[in-house]
């Protein structure tokens, strides 16, 4: 009976510990059952200028639920930033304050009013020189085939600005216009000139993409990299519209690509401007100084639709 | 005798509607440099970057197109197409060998008048 009550004091003892200590133990935050934002998604990114990019995203389905607070963007790879707040229904934002050629890594999430986040959507992107003049503060133009201005376009000169240049200096050309037959934009390589000096310099040119205003619009998912590049030209008579496409070019003896953005003009129905003889194609140009940066790496988007407990 | 007057008046002319024709609007560039004044007045034309000729030129320094060297060169005063002097734009242009205008050419007073519609490096 002793060993009994001996037993049955130590089995209470045991119990009571083995209580006592889950109890201290537990976190509150094990079992959290507050409802969380779903995430943002299709989060895309272009840069704006050589500090400057502009991040766009598809709103959260949670906006509409009372407790939707806003979002909440991250941004890291640089200095450090402060998580930045952005207003529900928001579905665009620049980041200024950030230098080219730094790759930074941008996570959006949608925020509840109790604190909860969803699950972030990322990106990485770099900022990016914007050029609308050419080194002489002009607009950045090149020249029909006849004209005795310039058929070809460096696109960073030894002044750091885009420069435009006659055939004879077909070896420093990054793009070229010839209009023999009609008006084809391309690889310098490609097209039909009798160079002074043989272009060293490979171009190589990614799909062409119709319907938008300016470069602002131009946004990418994915890095530049990730892109079918070719040697190849473009006719621009067979668009009606603004064009724009990514190239890239490297310099000969050089392994990595610079990558850039080019967008083409189409005014009053045409994209050749100016009196016959002398008439133009208008460009602005989106350029990554830093060799091998293709602005951006994709991360997989991390994302949760289904996540409201 | 009439006929060598109407030859001469037909050829006259010929020679005027040439010399219109001059001053007229020519899709060839004329080919040139941008200097200052300053440096035309002392003969010595020194190498600008665009930087130092914009200072310059926001001093008020004029800055004029020069086509051709030595005793062929010929100075124009140019203008841009809504009548105001075009000094500030051609000195941006100062650093470049080698510039192309094209425009309207006007000699008054013995002085070359070039109104610009079109320049660029060439």
């Amino acid at each position: 009976m002793k060993k009994l009550s001996l037993y049955l004091t130590a089995f209470l003892f045991a119990a009571f510990m083995f209580w006592a200590c889950e109890d201290t133990t537990t976190n509150p935050d094990d079992n959290n059952t507050k409802p969380k934002p779903n995430a943002p998604t299709q989060l895309m990114a272009t840069s704006k200028d050589s500090t400057s990019v502009i991040l766009k995203w598809t709103s959260s389905t949670s906006e509409t639920d009372a407790l939707f607070a806003g979002y909440v963007l991250k941004v890291t790879g640089g200095n450090t930033m402060a998580p930045i707040a952005i207003a529900k229904g928001q579905k665009t934002y620049t980041v200024a304050g950030l230098e080219e050629g730094i790759e930074y890594t941008f996570s959006l999430q949608a925020k509840f009013t109790n604190e909860e986040l969803s699950d972030a959507a990322t990106i990485k992107w770099s900022p990016a020189s914007r050029f609308e003049t050419n080194e002489n503060d002009a607009d950045i133009r090149i020249y029909e085939t006849a004209s005795s201005f310039g058929s070809g376009l460096q696109l960073y000169g030894t002044n750091k600005k885009p420069v435009t240049l006659k055939v004879a200096d077909g070896s420093k050309w990054t793009l070229g216009l010839s209009t023999k037959t009609g008006i084809i934009l391309g690889s310098p390589k490609e097209l039909d000139y009798n160079y002074g000096s043989t272009p060293t310099a490979a171009t190589e040119i990614a799909d062409v993409i119709t319907g938008i205003n300016s470069l602002d619009e131009f946004f990418d998912s994915q890095a530049l990299s990730s892109k079918t590049f070719a040697s190849k030209t473009i006719d621009l008579s067979k668009y009606n519209t603004n064009i724009a496409f990514a190239l890239r070019y490297k310099q000969a003896g050089k392994t990595e690509w610079n990558y850039a953005k080019v967008f083409i003009k189409y005014v009053s129905g045409n994209f050749l401007q100016g009196a016959s003889g002398n008439r133009y194609i208008t460009l602005i140009v989106s350029h990554q100084e830093k060799t091998g940066v293709p602005y951006a790496i994709t991360r997989e988007l991390e994302q949760s639709n289904n996540n409201i407990k | 005798m009439k006929k060598v007057l109407i030859l001469m008046l037909i050829f006259g002319i010929f020679v005027s509607v040439t010399n219109l024709d001059a001053q007229k609007k020519s899709n060839k560039p004329i080919e040139g440099k941008v200097v200052s004044m300053n440096d035309l007045a002392i003969g010595s034309f020194q190498t600008w970057t665009k930087e130092a000729a914009e200072a310059e030129a926001a001093k008020g320094t004029p800055f004029v197109f020069m086509s051709g060297t030595g005793k062929k060169a010929q100075i124009y005063f140019v203008y841009n197409e809504d009548g105001t002097f075009a000094s500030k734009k051609l000195a941006k242009y100062a650093h470049n060998a080698k510039v192309g205008i094209v425009g309207t050419v006007k000699k008054i007073n013995g002085i070359n008048i070039l109104i610009m519609e079109l320049i660029d490096t060439m």
